[in-house]
């Protein structure tokens, strides 16, 4: 019995440690899975394709801010949110949005990507760094086949100059002319598009508001007018032909910019 | 002297063969399938399917919402089958049918034949049904459980 029990000792330590070491592995694995980086990348990627696909169940503009979007290789495109050699997430699109994605990688000082920002604006939906979002006040104007070989121009004193911005060697704008196709009038007044409430006016009038948008970052609301219950004397009344009247807050030294934003607008809307 | 058998030349050769060919490289296998394991397995776990089939119903039915023609008001309550509702972009192996009284449109009818029949084994289902002022609205999709690339 006594060299016996002397035989097993160093087999039972043996045995002690082994187990030990088994048991101490699946401790440190069950404390690991917190922050096991495969599991972590996972859900980050397909929390990213799920919100992408969310924010088109809206028909409203968004914006999502992420302060940092941490120490990955993120890319974004063709249908996809990926880690660089790593995880994928598939996310779906609405036919009519146009994504803007891009590569992100950490920067050299702070080591992580900074921030990010998901956003749905008009028919954009995308991620681009903060600065690099478009405005956030486009809107998504009909589908609608219009052409416009000439726009009567009218402006108030205030906005002659940007009228004459349009004017100036562009036949295709012109004052008073019969034969115009639609009319624009610019005046000084709160942001808001005035529209005859027909498709053609409203077309056009939604495509300046995004090229306004775009160009001076203003949010302009586009606003159907009934001309029947208008006095005689209203302004507005120029609405009885199709056209819209812009109104347009503080414009000061941004006339290029407005005048810049408008003709875009009208070449949207089928300016030959 | 037994206590020192052990570490007898003549007891050690086999001894030895077993700790340095099995037990050990065992050991070594053991340790790292419990490290190993549970990573992949809780990368697995992840299921974002079912997830994803209700936000992408969500987005089928803002496709759905009629607009304002003079206001451009988005119209929560009305509903229509848009030309576009059978176009989705995804190189995600989905399929879905969505029916507004007695209109319907499919996006991949081919996978859908094919994924109604053998779900919910294979392919998980998703139904939404409503009622709505052009009728009723169902939404039905089928996605494989582990998501799959669209080959076509």
């Amino acid at each position: 019995m006594k060299g016996h029990a002397k035989l097993a000792l160093p087999e039972m330590f043996t045995m002690l440690i082994g187990f030990g070491i088994v048991f101490l592995s699946i401790l440190y694995s069950v404390m690991q899975i917190s922050n096991n980086e495969a599991y972590k990348e996972e859900l980050y990627i397909v929390q990213l394709g799920l919100e992408l696909q969310a924010i088109q169940a809206t028909d409203v503009n968004l914006q999502r801010y992420i302060t940092d979007a941490g120490a990955y290789n993120l890319i974004f495109q063709g249908g996809e949110v990926s880690i660089k050699k790593g995880k994928k997430f598939y996310f779906t699109k609405n036919p009519d949005n146009i994504f803007m994605g891009g590569e992100y990688s950490p920067q050299l000082k702070t080591k992580t990507i900074g921030p990010l920002t998901i956003f749905k604006t008009g028919k954009y939906i995308g991620v681009k760094k903060p600065d690099e979002v478009p405005s956030p006040y486009l809107t998504i104007c009909e589908e609608l086949q219009t052409t416009a070989k000439k726009i009567n121009i009218n402006s108030t004193e205030e906005t002659k100059k940007i009228a004459n911005m349009l004017k100036s060697g562009n036949t295709k704008y012109t004052t008073n002319d019969d034969n115009a196709d639609i009319s624009i009038k610019i005046q000084k007044g709160p942001n808001k598009i005035f529209y005859k409430p027909e498709k053609q006016s409203k077309k056009l009038a939604c495509e300046i508001q995004n090229q306004l948008a775009k160009e001076l970052n203003i949010s302009i609301n586009i606003i159907p007018i009934n001309i029947e219950h208008l006095l005689q004397t209203d302004e507005k009344n120029i609405l009885k032909k199709p056209g819209i009247i812009i109104q347009i807050d503080n414009f000061e030294n941004k006339e290029n910019n407005a005048a810049t934003a408008i003709n875009k607008g009208a070449i949207n809307y089928g300016l030959i | 002297m037994d206590s020192y058998k052990l570490f007898n030349k003549k007891a050690q050769g086999p001894e030895i063969f077993w700790y340095i060919f099995l037990y050990l490289p065992l050991t070594i296998i053991v340790i790292t399938s419990l490290v190993i394991i549970p990573r992949s397995l809780m990368a697995k776990s992840l299921q974002p399917v079912p997830l994803d089939q209700m936000i992408q119903s969500r987005q089928l039915q803002s496709q759905m919402w009629t607009k304002n023609p003079v206001t451009g008001k988005t119209n929560l309550m009305d509903y229509q089958i848009t030309k576009d509702l059978n176009k989705t972009y995804t190189t995600k192996q989905i399929t879905y049918r969505v029916q507004l009284g007695n209109q319907e449109t499919y996006y991949n009818k081919e996978l859908y034949e094919l994924a109604k029949p053998i779900s919910p084994f294979r392919y998980l289902p998703y139904l939404e049904e409503r009622i709505t002022n052009q009728g009723k609205l169902t939404i039905e999709e089928y996605y494989p459980k582990q998501y799959a690339i669209d080959k076509k």
